[in-house]
């Protein structure tokens, strides 16, 4: 140590009167040797750096493969969609290098770990990134973000790993912690390495803290690729339902075991706990290989490689069974199973789609094994009461949220499917006070929901495609909680499927056997597929009937230009449609708003765009339909 | 009769037309504060000569104003005899605030309301709640004596407190336990007491009843009155005992009579039992029955529900289950609904330690009633366990529901001390163990009660080891911790 100090001054002492000091501006320095990053490894990356667009928000991501895959963080491309925590944003746009501006969908998502998969389509090949081997990095290895950090485009920072296994975060895997300055608009970017190979996405920073960036192992993202692409979510694989703890040190010398992973807890009567699995049980080897984990890190590493194995593949393990002192091996053997959707804890928003009768100001949701652990739900059968709005029907019931209803009217309601098909016979009834029994804690509670039914005297056909489209659905149970009479027509009267539910829709009626004079409101709803009432000749007789009869015609998504088809008389109408619709409304001079709802007189009709809109759409017919009656004629 | 009642609630805007002649002409020519009391008999017969000339102007719609001597000749006897039933026991109570309760930037006030007399010995009542230690002075007049009063206790649910003076003579109390109700739109006769010009003096006021709101204690809503009426006895027209006055409405002491009996007994000595009593347990948890749920199933929507009825406990002895819907109690049908019959329930159950019950219920349609006595809530035993640095209690059925608990076998820990082996956790600022935590054993032996989690830890300060494993259940999700209890030593590293 002396040595060298001795040596450092004797440097500078020599090298002071030989060199007068001055800066040599004309002096060209090799600019690569100069640079911590060399100049063409930033002219390399930098094309497949793109920034990211959408009504709700932007981010950074990179180009992976030359045919469009995009990777990024979730929570840049997640939707705010309270209802479907699955919907990711609607209207994404990809911004290249070249300022060149691109539609984007999402193919999947995760908000744990932070990763989605996005695709655009170019007519030439894009330029995708070359991965480094995230699972072999070091402490101090050098490093550069490239991203559009508060919106300014191509910032490249730099700096090292400062932490390669970060678990403090409470994510689901292990993270790197960098100083390379991440800012919010950073999120979603690549973090580099010196070759300009991807080391992670970066995704987190702290807040109010400096130069403290998280960033997601590049590893970890490539192991979700295959499952967006195929499944278009992340499908972990498990042996249900165990949880494991790392055997820190002190646990390790209290439960005199040298090493292993122990099992803290088995679900009663899971797949694991039939596989004999009980907690306790230290677990030391799988399929023959020796496991362990000292630390927490080591944990999520042995969780993240366990998970992303597929399904179907044997899980044989060695346990140590007995406590101090009696610890036998024993060897169980289970099968890996897909985790069916998530609820939502921790970072992830679930996977599990709410039901909402926004009439009610009630939202339920399917009850899950994970939501009984999470919510500490007492083992019931049931529907979980995912939302509650205050001074609603459902408050008014003394609903709570976490709720959980066995019972409607007296029967059971084990399964999400059987709540639907007897909560809604009681509102087609129109039960004044429908009786719910509720799980609440160790408490069994007995109430009853009186709805409103302000549309009990009104009669709808919602006419539909056969094809699934949600907000179908939607439609049909708000107006059914508002107390209206629901007829659904479709095309010969094929059923539509539910994405949510194991039962399809099953249509009263087929187009042709509608008759306007059995309904106060006319219905149309449906996706790009109702599209194709613009040439149906029934489709269009019933709108010129509805027309003509006086009745109050609805029509939401691309349904909304059949007004405009069938009649002369509607031209006049204000009426309003999807954009991509629009062109055809404006050529044939019909008097399109743009609004997201338009109501006039007696036609009325939606974008469709969101679930609020299409929210706003019934509000606006129920106001209408109740301040302007239809006279039956009889 | 109608119209001189009319006559004395001038602030009272009235609704037609030709009573707001009347009234004009009353209040522009009387002076409107001595205008409220019937001190002498001018009122009436200018009311009267008022209210017959109207009555040559104005249609029949206004045919109220026909009245006869005769029912003015009985209001004022009523009005006379409410002031004869009061005057021998109403109090006047002057507070002088003092400096300290006041608020620093104005000077002391004095408050003046009404009470009566409860005993000979010189209890009173106020109709507030007043501490023992107030500095306030508070002044009782009785007539024309004059008294230093000294509070004895308080009542939080009546609102009122008793005052001990050292009357001269015996006092005279005012019995209420032949107290009546009164029937909307009847009289009703308030009698105030007053020190104006340093005198003691009665006013009687008049007003009628407007209508009832429920409660534990019902009350009287009167047409409007002045202010300072709080304390002052209520009668009826025919000079019977009604109520008190509360802030602005008639207190029934048909309702308020026993538990006011009660207090007064607990003051002077003469009840043996305190009034209520914390501790005192019924044993079972209510929810108050939806409303629209009762009337679907036409059931009262004041009935309660036993959701969960403890065993062991006096309900449970007393016959009830879970599910049972409670209807009356000692009696009578329960009151109000939602929140506020189960606040009623409570209030009228008078909890304390070996208070009798009588409580109906319904159960598949027929009706059940089951007496028993109100216990003392059991406690469950807790322990300190300093050595790891957590607080720990058995779990006995009410604490498992409170906490949602999954498992009875063990001892739940109540408080972990910061800085101890429990808290020191492997991740930033989570402890090992938390509050709710369920331990089912300790260092190897199960722990399903106290004493024998107490014997674990006994092994644990003989063996002194390094270590100490925890199971737990948290939620319904197992545990195991271990903790390290010899922080700061060093310690031969784990193999």
């Amino acid at each position: 140590m002396n040595r060298f100090f001795v040596l450092f001054i004797a440097s500078v002492a020599l090298s002071l009167p030989a060199q007068p000091l001055r800066f040599d501006l004309d002096a060209q320095l090799p600019l690569a040797d100069a640079m911590d990053i060399p100049i063409e490894v930033i002219a390399r990356v930098d094309p497949s750096v793109v920034s990211i667009q959408h009504e709700q928000a932007g981010g950074t991501g990179f180009i992976i493969s030359e045919d469009g895959y995009i990777l990024t963080n979730g929570h840049v491309v997640r939707g705010f969609d309270n209802e479907d925590p699955t919907r990711p944003a609607q209207s994404i746009i990809v911004v290249l290098h070249n300022e060149q501006q691109l539609p984007a969908t999402v193919i999947g998502f995760s908000m744990d770990p932070d990763v989605a998969l996005l695709r655009v389509h170019h007519d030439e090949p894009l330029r995708p990134v070359t991965f480094a081997n995230s699972r072999n990095v070091s402490v101090g290895q050098r490093c550069f973000a490239v991203g559009t950090p508060v919106g300014l485009r191509r910032t490249f920072t730099s700096g090292i790993l400062s932490n390669i296994d970060r678990t403090d975060l409470g994510t689901e895997v292990v993270v790197f912690q960098t100083d390379a300055a991440i800012n919010p608009g950073n999120s979603g970017g690549p973090l580099f390495d010196q070759q300009g190979r991807v080391l992670g996405i970066n995704t987190y920073a702290s807040r109010g803290a400096n130069n403290l960036g998280f960033t997601i192992p590049i590893h970890v993202a490539l192991d979700m690729v295959d499952d967006f692409k195929e499944h278009g979510r992340f499908i972990r694989s498990l042996v249900p339902l165990f949880f494991t703890g790392e055997l820190y040190s002190e646990l390790a010398r209290a439960l005199e075991v040298e090493r292993g992973i122990l099992i803290s807890y088995v679900m009663p009567d899971s797949a694991a706990w039939e596989a004999g699995f009980r907690p306790g049980d230290v677990l030391t080897h799988v399929n023959g290989e020796p496991v362990q984990a000292r630390t927490r890190a080591d944990l999520l590493n042995f969780e993240w490689e366990h998970s992303v194995r597929p399904p179907g593949e044997p899980f044989n393990a060695t346990v140590l069974r007995g406590g101090r002192g009696n610890w036998e091996p024993h060897e169980f053997t289970a099968v890996l199973e897909p985790l069916p959707p998530l609820p939502q804890f921790g970072r992830h928003l679930g996977e599990i789609p709410e039901y909402r009768y926004a009439a009610l100001g009630l939202g339920v949701k399917s009850l899950v094994d994970l939501h009984q652990i999470i919510h500490e739900l007492q083992p019931v059968e049931g529907v979980f009461v995912k939302f509650r709005e205050d001074n609603s029907t459902a408050s008014q019931a003394d609903i709570q949220a976490e709720d959980v209803i066995t019972h409607v009217a007296g029967k059971p309601t084990p399964d999400f499917d059987t709540f639907l098909s007897v909560f809604e016979r009681e509102l087609q009834a129109h039960n004044p006070a429908i009786e719910l029994r509720i799980a609440r804690n160790h408490l069994r509670i007995v109430t009853a929901l009186a709805p409103d039914y302000l549309l009990r005297e009104v009669r709808v056909i919602l006419i539909a495609p056969n094809e699934e489209h949600e907000y179908v659905d939607l439609l049909r149970r708000e107006l059914l909680a508002a107390g209206a009479k629901v007829r659904l027509a479709t095309p010969d009267a094929e059923p539509i499927n539910r994405d949510l539910l194991n039962t399809p829709l099953v249509p009263d009626l087929s187009l042709e056997d509608v008759t306007v004079e059995d309904a106060e409101v006319i219905l149309f709803a449906g996706g790009p597929g109702a599209r194709a009432f613009w040439e149906n000749e029934e489709a269009l007789r019933i709108t010129r009937e509805a027309i003509e009869q006086k009745r109050h015609l609805a029509a939401a998504g691309p349904a909304a230009l059949l007004p405009v088809l069938a009649s002369e008389e509607a031209l006049t109408a204000k009426i309003t449609l999807p954009r991509e619709d629009s062109a055809e409304a404006v050529r044939r001079n019909a008097n399109y708003t743009g609004k997201d709802v338009e109501s006039d007189e007696r036609i009325h009709t939606t974008t469709a765009r969101t679930r609020e809109i299409v929210r706003e759409f019934l509000t606006s017919l129920q106001q209408a339909v109740l301040r302007a009656p239809v006279q039956t004629t009889l | 009769m109608a119209g001189g009642a009319a006559g004395i609630r001038p602030r009272r805007r009235p609704q037609r037309r030709c009573r707001l002649n009347v009234f004009r002409h009353l209040t522009d020519s009387a002076n409107p504060d001595k205008s409220w009391f019937l001190s002498t008999k001018t009122h009436f017969s200018r009311i009267w000569r008022i209210s017959g000339s109207a009555l040559l102007l104005i249609s029949s719609g206004c045919a109220q104003f026909q009245s006869t001597d005769r029912t003015f000749r009985a209001f004022e006897t009523a009005a006379r005899r409410a002031e004869d039933q009061a005057r021998p026991h109403l109090v006047h109570f002057r507070v002088q605030q003092a400096a300290a309760s006041s608020r620093s930037d104005r000077r002391p006030s004095t408050i003046i309301f009404s009470g009566i007399v409860l005993t000979e010995e010189g209890h009173l009542l106020a109709p507030f709640n007043i501490r023992n230690d107030t500095p306030d002075r508070i002044e009782a007049w009785i007539g024309d004596q004059q008294y230093l009063a000294r509070p004895l206790k308080s009542d939080e649910q009546l609102g009122m407190s008793i005052l001990r003076v050292q009357p001269r003579e015996p006092l005279i109390p005012l019995r209420f336990d032949n107290a009546v109700d009164l029937r909307t739109g009847e009289h009703a006769f308030v009698v105030i007491s007053s020190d104006a010009d340093n005198e003691f003096a009665v006013f009687t006021l008049s007003a009628f009843m407007q209508g009832v709101i429920d409660g534990r204690y019902r009350q009287f809503s009167l047409s409007p009155l002045p202010n300072q009426t709080r304390g002052a006895p209520v009668f009826s027209s025919r000079g019977e005992l009604v109520g008190l006055m509360s802030q602005n409405n008639a207190l029934a002491l048909t309702d308020l009579a026993e538990d006011l009996n009660q207090f007064i007994g607990e003051v002077t000595g003469r009840a043996e039992t305190p009034s209520r009593d914390e501790n005192a347990w019924f044993g079972a948890t209510l929810s108050p029955i939806n409303v629209d749920f009762a009337r679907a199933n036409k059931l009262s929507r004041s009935s309660l529900w036993l959701v969960h009825v403890f065993e062991d406990s006096p309900a449970h002895r007393a016959g009830f289950r879970s599910g049972d819907l409670v209807i009356e109690l000692n009696g009578e049908p329960l009151r109000l609904s939602g929140n506020r019959a189960y606040q009623y329930f409570l209030q009228a159950l008078r909890p304390r330690i070996g208070a009798p019950f009588e409580v109906k219920v319904l159960r598949d349609g027929k009706t059940i009633t089951g007496k028993g006595v109100l216990e003392r809530r059991p406690e469950p035993q807790t322990l300190r366990a300093e050595d790891l640095g957590i607080h720990v209690t058995e779990i006995n059925e009410p604490l498992k529901l409170r906490h949602n608990l999954f498992e009875i076998e063990g001892v739940m820990v109540t408080e972990v001390e910061r800085g101890s082996p429990a808290a020191t956790g492997r991740q930033f600022g989570r402890n090992l163990l938390m509050p709710r935590d369920v331990i089912t054993a300790l260092h190897h032996h199960p722990t399903p009660t106290l004493s024998a989690f107490n014997e674990a830890l006994d092994l644990i300060r003989r063996e002194r080891p390094g270590v100490v494993l925890v199971e737990f259940m948290r939620g319904p999700v197992n545990g195991f911790e271990a903790l390290n209890l010899r922080i700061g030593e060093r310690e031969e590293t784990a193999p």
